[in-house]
């Protein structure tokens, strides 16, 4: 098989893994390396889907013996079977690292055969790429459900960033999915030895959504548990497609609007510190109804307009177009005995007045109708 | 940062440090928002190059590359590549001067191209172009591997990524035969 091909086909298996962050904090450590990582990490392309490129994302094979029933790669499957050799990934890598195609590497395997030789086998890749290659730029390690505890050390000692996918929100929607992976202890035991580690970029997981019938609520609550209770830095959500020769070939494809909600909410229980218990009043049989969740969330709550001149921070965040860099402006213009005049210096401010107008008021002045709303 | 910015002007500067603190700190005036915009947009154009502008290795381990810079920029584009790769020669050439850091981390602007300063770096050995061609093929391939068809998103491709920023010799041969599709430029 040529490189080319194997560049084709283990790079394809790997594409589902949705998670592109190379942001690590980690300094590097001497001159005498190649690559270092940046802070806010560095995107390279963008696909036709408008994700960003910024990894070599790649399986160290693709042959698995596991029998996940969304996945391409999995045991019922047909596919021409394709590894890297250690040495060989590490070669196609730096030659793409010094083209500056790429800002790190994100390596996963099919577990072919046991889940530690398939381990192994990424370890040593890894291994020649920080120690031979003197590489000292971003890697982000899978680590393989069943792993032993002393190759998910290892892999903390060479890796920026390491994750092991959940996959669904609970046992129960696991066990429709697979036979070969128990949720507690191939998958969350890891979670817990990955918590113990000292990782400069953390750790991340991802489930599927839709697959197993999980609902939004669901999911949002194992969010949440991951968040307070593993540390996680991110958890990423992948709406189940359809893949041919799988269990789940004849199923729906879930739509990407519901990928795009479950991300909003995500990203206002991590950033905004608004809870789960705010949204459920807002879901409709579990799920998070159609429409951006901050309008729904604003709209579901509202009691008459929030005075930007005398709302808290809390409140102000809960606008939809204020985020908490604006509301923090807002705050600290109060602070230093300044009113906000007028809608153009909301938007001088950062704020998306179209969005936030039915909610405010400013100046004594506030929207009269709320059928104004709109989408 | 806004300083850069190729049309920078002095005097918005000055008139938002004769302003309220507190007013153009949180950028509650106009002009305080018109020079963030700009610091804005310079960090926007050395971010986007710290990403796209694609390397070459030379036989003598010179990193270097041509491109076009719409803020001034290039010192601080040759500077992240010299801290990433503190062991290589840097050149990259924009508006038809190169800039080189070596690895002992001196910089200096030369009036001529990119190849000259490789020719001169190198001493005097021509780049191979079949080891330019190898990694821009290994990230085709790989490139091309990651498409998912259900997810599709043309629009919001060209929005997160700007012509500009797409493979440069695609994109200028497929503008000048006049094909209108993203997909072929890629």
């Amino acid at each position: 098989m040529s490189l080319l091909e194997k560049v084709r086909l283990l790079g394809g298996a790997g594409r589902w893994d949705v998670c592109a962050s190379s942001a690590s904090p980690r300094k590097a450590s001497s001159a005498d390396r190649i690559g270092d990582a940046a802070q806010g990490g560095i995107c390279h392309s963008f696909t036709e889907g408008g994700r960003c490129v910024s990894l070599f994302k790649t399986l160290m094979a693709n042959a698995c013996s596991l029998d996940c029933a969304y996945c391409q790669n999995s045991i019922h499957c047909h596919k021409k079977p394709a590894s890297y050799e250690p040495r060989e990934l590490a070669d196609v890598f730096m030659h793409l690292y010094l083209g500056n195609y790429v800002e790190g590497l994100f390596l996963s395997s099919a577990v072919a055969g046991d889940a530690d030789s398939s381990m192994e086998r990424m370890l040593e890749a890894v291994r020649i790429l920080r120690q031979d290659m003197r590489f000292q730029g971003y890697i982000h390690l899978k680590v393989l459900p069943g792993a032993d505890r002393s190759l998910v050390k290892e892999a903390g000692m060479y890796a920026d960033r390491l994750s092991i996918n959940i996959e669904a929100p609970s046992k129960s929607r696991l066990d429709e999915l697979t036979s070969t992976k128990d949720y507690g202890s191939d998958i969350l035991r890891r979670q817990e030895w990955i918590r113990r580690l000292s990782l400069p970029a953390g750790q991340t997981t991802q489930m599927v959504v839709g697959a197993a019938g999980e609902s939004d609520e669901e999911v949002l609550e194992a969010a949440e548990w991951e968040y307070g209770s593993m540390g996680l830095r991110r958890v990423y959500y992948s709406v189940f497609t359809p893949i041919d020769d799988t269990p789940l070939a004849g199923m729906q494809r879930v739509p990407l609007e519901r990928e795009h909600r479950l991300y909003c909410v995500d990203f206002m229980m991590r950033k905004y510190g608004i809870g789960l218990d705010e949204f459920r009043p807002v879901m409709a049989g579990g799920n998070l109804p159609e429409g951006d969740p901050k309008i729904n969330l604003a709209r579901t709550a509202y009691r008459g307009p929030t005075d930007v001149n005398s709302a808290s921070y809390e409140e102000l965040i809960r606008v939809p177009g204020l985020g908490p860099l604006s509301a923090r402006r807002i705050m600290d213009l109060r602070a230093a005995g300044h009113a906000v005049k007028s809608r153009s210096q909301l938007a001088s401010i950062g704020v998306a007045v179209k969005r936030a107008d039915p909610f405010i008021k400013v100046n004594g002045h506030a929207q009269t109708s709320l059928a104004a709303y709109g989408g | 940062m806004a300083s850069r910015h190729r049309r920078y002007d002095r005097r918005l500067r000055d008139a938002v440090s004769r302003q309220d603190p507190a007013l153009a700190g949180n950028l509650a005036t106009p002009q305080a928002r018109r020079l963030y915009e700009m610091g804005n947009a310079v960090s926007r154009c050395l971010h986007a190059k710290k990403g796209f502008l694609r390397m070459n290795v030379s036989p003598g381990g010179v990193l270097y590359a041509k491109t076009t810079l719409e803020h001034h920029v290039l010192d601080l584009l040759a500077a992240h590549f010299h801290r990433r790769f503190p062991g290589y020669h840097i050149a990259i050439e924009s508006g038809g001067r190169t800039m080189t850091a070596s690895p002992s981390g001196v910089f200096a602007v030369h009036d001529c191209s990119v190849m000259d300063a490789v020719k001169l770096l190198d001493g005097g050995a021509q780049p191979s172009r079949e080891e330019a061609g190898r990694a821009r093929r290994l990230w085709e391939e790989y490139y091309d591997s990651q498409a998912i068809s259900s997810r599709r998103n043309l629009r919001l491709m060209r929005k997160m990524m700007p012509a500009r920023y797409m493979d440069p010799d695609a994109y200028e041969s497929r503008k000048a035969s006049g094909s209108g599709s993203i997909s072929d430029w890629l």
